[in-house]
């Protein structure tokens, strides 16, 4: 592989990796530097790497940087607002819906429900969140998630059903409200 | 207590497909299946518009894209890591020439051509010390000899130092017990050189 051929894979998948750990970390400096850190490892192994598998193993990279991280530093993941830095998914979301211009308490539900559901899937234990993320975010099929963390296919259904009830529950929470 | 339904499966079992069966990645049958389902149960039905909202907030997730450093931080590490390459590019980028050796064949007929040189020295290298090996043997025997013949002559001259030259031919003939057999061996040749052999028996010295 060439130089211009890998800067050409890394314009190619950056997006998916930054976002995949940025939702795992919940900071972007954090997410910034896992994200190089995933391709220089790439660069590294590159001899390694296959056009079909490619998005499969930055994906493991990043995910076991990610975990690792979060190992060392021994923080949970938080996605209220009180427990951000400021460089949050709430700002993300506050910028999103500046975008669009529904009424106002429209606006306010959409918002609150975005909100509640980042904090469900922010209470998720990290590996479960980030098959959540791989499935949900990126429309990845559960073979493609079955190959990236290594777990049977049912396994991996099996953890999102159990994410999604769980999202359930608080959405059910807030209809009834 | 689970609501069972047709078929022996239960409402939770169609709500592990619903997610599936809303992505349209079942089955025929199954689909099916779950239709039917979904048009006699309430419970599943609430179920399915709690996952249609659920994808919909989902798909409303942000999807932030990577900043521009991310790109630039990696572009610069590659161009300064060139050398992260394998060790067989890494000698191939050695110089201009090696690099334009980019066919595989050429490759390994060049690295072949090496070992081969390598081999070659390393035989030449061997004989010029098997040489350098004889010709050190050949000057400690040159040594040894030149040695031997000067404490030769010592010995004989120091033999007939009391002798008269016109005698010396005829002392030398006669065998004394005092002189070495090796130097008999000389007298005995120079006994014959000189021709006075014959006089050995009537001319000893006293």
């Amino acid at each position: 592989m060439t130089e211009d051929e890998f800067l050409e894979l890394v314009r190619k998948h950056q997006d998916r990796i930054y976002r995949h750990a940025l939702y795992l970390l919940k900071n972007s400096e954090d997410a910034k530097d896992m994200t190089q850190e995933t391709f220089i490892k790439a660069w590294q192994h590159r001899t390694k790497l296959r056009q079909k598998t490619v998005h499969a193993w930055l994906l493991k990279c990043v995910r076991n940087l990610c975990f690792n991280l979060l190992k060392r530093r021994k923080f949970q993941v938080h996605l209220s607002d009180e427990e951000d830095d400021g460089d949050t998914f709430g700002m993300l979301l506050k910028t999103q819906e500046n975008k669009s211009s529904p009424s106002p308490e429209e606006l306010t539900i959409k918002q609150e429900t975005k909100q509640l559901v980042h904090r469900a899937i922010g209470e998720l234990p990290a590996s479960m969140k980030s098959i959540v993320i791989m499935r949900e975010l990126e429309g990845m099929s559960y073979k493609e998630i079955a190959a990236v963390v290594k777990q049977p296919e049912n396994s991996v259904k099996s953890t999102v059903f159990r994410a999604r009830k769980k999202l359930r529950e608080i959405l059910s929470n807030i209809m009834e409200t | 207590m689970k609501d069972m339904t047709s078929q022996g499966r239960t409402c939770e079992d169609f709500q592990t497909q619903l997610e599936e069966y809303i992505a349209d990645e079942l089955d025929i049958q199954t689909e099916s299946a779950i239709t039917s389902h979904l048009t006699a149960c309430e419970k599943c039905q609430h179920e399915l518009l709690m996952a249609q909202t659920i994808g919909t907030v989902l798909d409303d997730l942000p999807k932030p894209t990577a900043p521009p450093e991310i790109l630039i931080e990696v572009t610069t590490y590659v161009r300064e890591n060139p050398e992260s390459r394998g060790w067989l590019h890494r000698i191939f980028q050695l110089s201009p020439v090696l690099e334009c050796l980019r066919s595989p064949l050429l490759r390994v007929s060049a690295i072949v051509a090496l070992i081969g040189i390598m081999f070659f020295g390393v035989h030449q290298y061997h004989k010029y010390v098997e040489v350098e090996q004889a010709k050190s043997d050949f000057q400690y025997a040159m040594r040894k000899m030149q040695s031997a013949v000067r404490k030769t002559s010592f010995a004989v001259n120091d033999s007939f130092t009391s002798l008269n030259v016109d005698e010396v031919p005829r002392r030398a003939l006669k065998p004394t017990k005092s002189i070495s057999p090796a130097i008999q061996q000389s007298l005995g040749v120079l006994n014959i050189l000189t021709g006075s052999g014959n006089h050995q028996e009537s001319d000893t010295i006293k």
